[in-house]
């Protein structure tokens, strides 16, 4: 989860905790680029403003390695405008949720992109 | 029975149509009552005492029916909250400073079972207590003035007379009612573990001081972009626990700077920070008034033991 906001981190980041899921939190784009390549992960979360790297630069970044090119990518952000989602999707996004956002609504749409995910791997 | 439409009893939210007569006085058809009232006593003008103090209680009595009022009388504040349930009051007065009124609980419980239906029933506190603080706390909890004790026979009435005038009051109901929502999700997710609310809670105050110090430090050097991300992620923050005020403003903030319009953007940030503290005020009374674990829901829902006011110096 890269999110810059430590009200919305610790909001999410505990509901996903309580949910079951392992969960490492970054607050800037860098460090979440930094994150992937230590070590692999089920779903990765991403708020659009964030310090040093945005998070279309993330979902940028990772769709053109090998590691991550299919790794599930939820946008979670405040910006809202069609124009917005449109290039998230563009640049390889899987999901995008505006906030405020249910954390429960959040969980459920991870659970379904890690469960498809799965299904697309096994299936080579 | 026609709608009391003047009548200071009965409060609407806004964006809803006036509620019938049986809806917002579901119990009055029940009350078998209704006798024929003392010619002085104008039938529209009940009101509901809390007053444990016999000495208070009677002076209290004996203005309010000075004034016409029809005065039902209770010494605990269950009782006070089942009449109010029962019954529909012009005024409800109840002694905040007593234990066994208990009236930050007592008026919470009130407000929540009126909420539903659309009521808001000024309450007033008799108290001792008239801090600023003390008046915030009271607001918070859904009280709308006070009544200083001693009783002041010509204080009582003016205030008196002044909540018979002043008939909008669905700004601070609503507020309330987000809140009190807000609060319950957020336990609700959090598995009703208080210090994990409380940690939250803590988190959104600490964050909000924070990025309002940040905007007003970008003002000062007229460094808007600063301004604009404070404001942004303010917005974020406070949409998501269900600031909608602050979330406006926020908004409001975040696009004024982007566009570089810095008039009027001081005042906006210290409208910012009153709302910020409006509500964070409200929030540590509503969270200490919530009992300790959420309300299981076939069982009957406790009304706290100890209904000793909050009180923060």
């Amino acid at each position: 989860m890269a999110e810059d906001d430590p009200l919305i981190a610790r909001f999410l980041g505990g509901s996903l905790t309580g949910a079951g899921f392992t969960v490492t939190h970054v607050g800037d784009g860098e460090s979440a680029l930094e994150a992937l390549k230590q070590q692999s992960y089920g779903c990765v979360i991403l708020d659009l403003n964030m310090p040093k790297l945005d998070g279309y630069g993330v979902v940028e970044a990772m769709r053109q390695q090998a590691k991550t090119q299919s790794t599930p990518v939820l946008i979670l952000s405040l910006r809202s405008q069609e124009n917005d989602i449109i290039r998230a999707f563009d640049l390889g996004a899987d999901d995008y949720v505006s906030k405020p956002f249910s954390p429960l609504e959040v969980i459920s749409r991870i659970r379904r992109l890690m469960v498809r995910a799965n299904q697309l791997q096994s299936r080579g | 029975m026609a709608p009391k439409s003047a009548g200071i009893r009965v409060k609407e939210i806004p964006e809803e149509r006036e509620p019938s007569a049986e809806e917002v006085l579901p119990a009055l058809s029940s009350v078998a009552e209704p006798v024929t009232p003392p010619p002085e006593i104008d039938p529209d003008k009940r009101a509901l005492l809390g007053e444990d103090n016999p000495v208070n209680g009677a002076v209290a009595i004996r203005v309010l029916e000075k004034l016409g009022f029809e005065v039902d009388t209770v010494t605990s504040g269950w009782e006070a909250v089942q009449l109010a349930g029962q019954n529909t009051y012009s005024v409800i007065l109840l002694d905040c400073d007593s234990p066994a009124i208990g009236g930050y609980h007592t008026v919470m419980e009130i407000r929540d079972r009126e909420n539903p239906k659309g009521i808001w029933t000024p309450i007033l506190a008799l108290t001792a207590y008239t801090m600023q603080w003390d008046r915030q706390q009271r607001e918070a909890a859904g009280i709308d003035g006070y009544i200083a004790k001693p009783i002041q026979v010509d204080a009582m009435k003016a205030v008196l007379s002044r909540f018979a005038e002043d008939q909008s009051r669905p700004a601070t109901m609503q507020l309330l009612a987000l809140d009190r929502n807000m609060l319950t999700s957020l336990r609700k997710l959090t598995d009703g573990d208080g210090n994990q609310l409380e940690e939250l809670v803590h988190l959104f105050i600490e964050t909000s001081g924070r990025l309002l110090d940040q905007m007003e430090t970008g003002l000062a050097s007229g460094d808007l972009p600063s301004v604009a991300m404070a404001a942004h992620s303010m917005r974020g923050s406070s949409g998501q626990v269900g600031a909608k005020r602050m979330e406006e403003i926020s908004s409001t903030i975040e696009a004024l700077s982007r566009t570089g319009a810095g008039s009027g953007l001081g005042d906006w940030i210290q409208e910012l920070r009153m709302t910020g503290c409006a509500k964070i005020s409200r929030w540590s009374i509503l969270h200490s008034c919530l009992p300790p674990k959420p309300p299981c829901r076939s069982a009957q829902r406790p009304f706290p033991a100890a209904m000793t006011p909050t009180r923060r110096s």
